[in-house]
Parts: C-alpha cells; sequence; structure tokens
C-alpha cells in the first residue's frame, strides 16, 4: 500500500483543478442548512471534509442507485436498453459509507449482475476521508467500520496541516502519478500521525452496540416473535426514512411508464423501502408483510442477520442515520439490541 | 382507437386545479391529443351533453343543485375522477361544518340569506364521495399537475390509478430536506399522503394535509410526537381541519 501527503491548500488547488477541467461530475460534501449532503461541487471552498454528522442521503446509494434511473426505452414493439455511467468522482466518502459501498457491490455485482450498477461503479472514482469526529449517533467503532483498508481510490486522513492519502487502487495510482506535482511520498512520522488520528476517533464513539456484530446473526435467531417488535408498531409511521436514509437499503421498485400518446414510453427504477405499507403488496392485493411490526423487525433482520448469511457481510455500517432521521424515536438498531438483550 | 369523451367540471371551489391544467403548458397538447375534450368551463364554449367516458370533477357539494348535478353526471360518465382537496376531502368549504347551515347563513348574510336565491338550497359542503360513487382521485390543493396526467394515463392504458400510500415524509427525504420538526415548526408530513413532492416543506413551510391522510395513519405515533413537542391533540386539531374537516366531522359521528 501506498502512501503520500498533501498540503490542504493544495488538495483544494488540485479539487479546483479538476472542477475547471470539467472531465467528469465533481461531487463532494458540502453543507445545506444544519446537515450535510454530497452534490455538485462549483468550488473547492464549498468542501465540509471534517463534518460529523452523516450526509442525509448516501453517498454511494445516490450515484451508484439513483432514486430514479431510466432503465429502458421503448416505442410501440421495439426497445432499447439505457445505461447511462458519466464518469464521477465523490470526494469526502466516510469509512461507513465505503463499507456500505461493499454491500452493494455484494448485492449488485453477485450474479446476476446489474448492468446498471456495474457500469456507474466502474466508472466512480472514490475519495475517501476518515471519519475523525464521530456523530453521538454513529456507533462504528463497536462494530468495525470506523476504518477501512480498502474499496476507494484514495483516502485522505486528516492530520493537521496536511492529509495523508492512502492510494488503494490502480486508478488511484495513476491519479497520484499524473499531479505528482501536488503530493509528497509519506514519511514514517506522517504514518504515526495517520494511525493516531484513527485511533484516537476510534475512542470519541458515544454509542456503542451491546453485542458483538458475529454475535448478532445467533442472537437473534429466537427473538423474532418478541414482543417488541409490536410495542415499537405502536410508534411507527412507516413513513420509510430509514429505509431511504439507510447505505445499505437498495430495494427498488421497476415501473414502466407510457407517455400520453400510448406510443412509447420508459421502464423506470425508483428507490422502495420495506418500512413501506406497500412494499410487500403482490398481485391481488396480498401483502405479505401487512403489519407494521413486521415491517420494522424485517428491517432489523436484513440488516443484522440476513445480508450475513447470504453475502456474508453485515447490512448495518453503525453510521447512525437512521436513528437521525425517525421522528418517532425508535430506529434504532442499538437500541432495539438493548431491549431484546436485556430479557 | 376513438380518443375518450373527458368533461371536466368544477362545483364548489376556487378553480385552481382546473386551473392547473392550463398550466400543464407543453403538455397539454400531448393531452388534448390522447383524449377529446368535450365539456370544460374553463376552456370550451359548448356542452355535450352527457355519455363521457371520464368526468373530471373539482369543488365541494354545497347545494341541493349541486348534488342533483353530481348525480347526473355519475349517471353518464363511466369514470369519475374527483380532483383537489375539495373534491377529495371537501377540503376548507367543510372548515364550518361544525355549525349548522342555518347558524352559518345568519352569521355570513346578517339576516339577508333568505334573499339570495343560490342560498335557498344551501346544504352542509361535503366532498364527491359523500354523494357519488368516485373511481379516481387525485388529492391536494392544488393538485399535483404531474400527477392528473398519470391518472388520465393509468384510465387510457386500463390501469389502476394508485396514489402513494406513504407519508410525506418520505419524499421530503428524497429531497434531502432537514427537518422541519427539528426547526420547532409543526408539519403534517408524517400522516399526509405523499405524492405533491414535499412541496411545502421543501420551501420550509409546513405541510397542512391538503392530500389528506394515508389510508392507516398511526394516530397513536401521531400523539406521541405531539406530547415529544409539548402540544395537545387540541392544538392540532384545527391544523389537522383546515383541509381534513369533513373526515373529522364522520369520525366524530361514528364515536358519539
Amino acid at each position: 500500500m501506498r502512501f503520500v501527503s498533501v498540503n490542504k491548500e493544495k488538495f483544494f488547488e488540485l479539487v479546483n483543478l479538476l472542477i475547471k477541467q470539467k472531465k467528469e461530475r465533481i461531487v463532494g460534501v458540502v453543507k445545506k442548512d444544519d446537515d450535510y449532503i454530497f452534490n455538485d461541487l462549483e468550488n473547492a471552498v464549498e468542501l465540509c471534509l471534517d463534518y460529523g454528522k452523516p450526509t442525509l442521503l448516501p453517498p454511494g446509494k445516490k450515484y451508484l442507485l439513483p432514486r430514479k434511473e431510466t432503465l429502458l426505452k421503448f416505442q410501440n414493439a421495439s426497445s432499447e436498453i439505457v445505461n447511462e455511467a458519466k464518469p464521477i468522482t465523490l470526494i469526502g466518502v466516510h469509512p461507513y459509507d465505503l463499507w456500505a459501498i461493499k454491500v452493494m457491490n455484494a448485492v449488485f455485482l453477485s450474479e446476476p449482475i446489474d448492468r446498471n450498477y456495474a457500469e456507474k461503479r466502474k466508472n466512480m472514482f472514490i475519495i475517501g476521508v476518515d471519519y475523525l469526529n464521530p456523530h453521538p449517533n454513529s456507533f462504528c467503532a463497536s462494530i468495525g467500520t470506523y476504518e477501512i483498508h480498502d474499496g476507494f481510490d484514495l483516502l485522505l486522513t486528516d492530520i493537521g496541516k496536511k492529509y495523508i492519502i492512502t492510494i488503494d487502487s490502480e486508478k488511484g495510482e495513476k491519479f497520484i502519478d499524473k499531479y505528482i506535482e501536488f503530493t509528497k511520498e509519506a514519511t514514517a512520522i506522517d504514518l504515526l500521525f495517520l494511525d493516531n488520528a484513527v485511533n484516537k476517533a476510534k475512542e470519541k464513539y458515544k454509542l456503542a452496540m451491546p453485542l458483538k456484530k458475529e454475535e448478532l446473526p445467533k442472537f437473534l435467531e429466537d427473538k423474532y416473535d418478541n414482543p417488541l417488535w409490536t410495542e415499537l408498531a405502536k410508534k411507527c409511521f412507516s413513513c420509510g426514512k430509514c429505509n431511504l436514509v439507510c447505505p445499505t437499503c437498495v430495494c427498488f421498485n421497476i415501473e414502466d411508464k407510457a407517455e400520453l400518446n400510448l406510443q412509447e414510453g420508459v421502464r423506470e427504477r425508483e428507490w422502495h423501502g420495506c418500512a413501506l405499507k406497500e412494499f410487500a403488496e403482490v398481485a391481488m392485493g396480498h401483502n405479505f408483510r401487512g403489519k407494521i411490526e413486521q415491517r420494522l423487525r424485517h428491517r432489523i433482520y436484513r440488516k443484522l442477520s440476513y445480508t450475513v448469511s447470504r453475502y456474508g457481510i453485515y447490512g448495518c455500517v453503525g453510521c447512525g442515520r437512521c436513528i437521525n432521521s425517525c421522528k418517532a424515536g425508535i430506529a434504532s438498531p442499538v437500541e432495539i439490541i438493548k431491549k431484546l438483550n436485556k430479557e | 382507437m376513438a380518443k375518450p369523451k373527458v368533461a371536466i367540471f368544477s362545483m364548489a371551489c376556487c378553480a385552481g386545479c382546473a386551473l392547473q391544467i392550463v398550466n400543464l403548458e407543453e403538455k397539454i397538447l400531448d393531452l388534448v391529443g390522447a383524449i377529446d375534450v368535450v365539456e370544460w368551463q374553463e376552456g370550451l364554449s359548448e356542452k355535450s351533453g352527457g355519455n363521457y367516458d371520464i368526468a373530471i370533477i373539482e369543488g365541494s357539494i354545497v347545494t341541493e343543485k349541486e348534488a342533483e348535478e353530481l348525480r347526473k353526471i355519475r349517471q353518464t360518465a363511466k369514470i369519475v375522477i374527483a380532483i383537489g382537496a375539495c373534491a377529495h376531502t371537501g377540503g376548507i368549504n367543510c372548515l364550518g361544518n361544525h355549525m349548522s347551515v342555518e347558524e352559518k347563513k345568519s352569521i355570513v348574510y346578517d339576516g339577508d340569506a333568505g334573499k339570495i336565491d343560490g342560498l335557498k338550497d344551501a346544504i352542509q359542503p361535503r366532498p364527491l364521495n359523500a354523494i357519488i360513487k368516485v373511481d379516481a382521485v387525485v388529492p391536494g390543493c392544488p393538485i399535483n399537475k404531474n400527477e392528473l396526467v398519470e391518472a388520465v394515463k393509468c384510465l387510457l392504458l386500463g390501469k389502476k390509478f394508485r396514489l402513494p400510500d406513504y407519508p410525506v415524509c418520505f419524499e421530503c427525504a428524497l429531497k434531502e430536506n432537514g427537518c422541519l420538526f427539528d426547526l420547532d415548526i409543526i408539519c403534517l408530513g408524517p400522516i399526509t399522503r405523499a405524492g405533491c413532492e414535499a412541496a411545502c416543506p421543501s420551501i420550509n413551510k409546513e405541510c397542512n394535509g391538503c392530500r389528506g391522510w394515508v389510508d392507516d395513519p398511526n394516530q397513536n405515533a401521531a400523539k406521541d410526537i405531539l406530547e415529544k413537542y409539548g402540544l395537545s391533540i387540541e392544538d392540532i386539531k384545527k391544523r389537522f381541519e383546515i383541509f381534513n374537516a369533513y373526515k373529522t366531522e364522520i369520525m366524530e359521528k361514528k364515536n358519539a
């Protein structure tokens, strides 16, 4: 693994250079009111790389599985596959969101491969940033997602006046070589600072999963009929925000939409969520998760058990977005496991 | 395929929803290309007098005469679409329904109500489905014009037109809006049916529930949130009733 360092001013200069080149979309973390979002950058000064509260929507999902995506165009009996994947660079992706992209890869790049996702992933360049100011609702340290060593092209670690850049891909290597005048090879001391910054951040987390994540699938085995689900259901609006904001909730709905001339139209996929009442409704109107308790239980099992048995990877990355967004205050996987563990 | 004959009617309302049809701008040509508008107060002078494939109706019913007209339309139309809050929930016309018609007349017209012909057969304002069977609803004050186009497309294709059955919060989060509750603004988003693309919360204006409730709003959960923000049911009832007074009226009758 190769490490280089870059002065912060130099890094922002480099970002501005990328923006000016207009070769690809340059997207980064910016402030929106009291929150952060990933958005197209016009100038590097907009970047907020020391953000603590996770962005409202997760970057992986926002750009790899757009919330509305055309898959097919049709006209009378003929159709044409649509697979738009313009080059894009993401700047400022936290480790938990990089872990989430690994979950998405497991889902979409295993057979049968989702061609639209694969194309977008191929054309995405990811510059991550270590999460050094964890938000009170994040619990990454307890489930090991506070750091990451692969799954990105470049990863920045803020050590004061400069960033240490970890390089993890050929694309990353080429990028650093192309802009070699901006960076220096990292020194042994730089690497000590890097380790120190990440380890210090690990101690800052206020929230922790009470059980080791490896224990969770087994732990949940006999909790399926626990009364807690019904109790939580009394407070749930079924608004689906816990799904929307979750970086590993990747379910979608597909619909054919005709134009008014009824000759042509498009096939679109749109984000959906298992917390929504209509999610599990099938033909003839039967809903196999018609009750709120069934739906919110499903979300927790999907995160902490089902993805483990199917893909060998945890569906919860500890970002805490569900906790931040739930008005009813019932979405926290930590609180749910705590309550189930008390009995 | 012959183009379906469509008639557009206005009952008691501001006519803002029919205006949204005019606001379709470039899409209106596609719409007119797909359907044959045979009757429309806002857009046509002649009347065809019946046998419509689709009747699109805005406004609530406030007189016996209107009720009769509505029943006639129902008899002659294959499909009836209610558009806008007034036709769908009764809308703001139902705000005064806690008073009798006589009481309202005397307050508003100060004893002169008897002199006004149009008031003679006034009734308590009602949404369309209180009087006739409605086949599809395009809710909102005003309607989301894109949703109306979707509804027409579905009917042309013989598909069932479905409204989202989840709250505005979903669409609001999609737009990456922060939550108004966090700014101490009480918003009816959590129980109001989505489909408006969170138009109001997206400009920091609280949701007033113009699209009516989701099918099965969690009232328990609503109470919990109100308590959390130090509000009582009475505080919020007035807000609920801006667009949903008729629903409260029905619910109170059921509970009485």
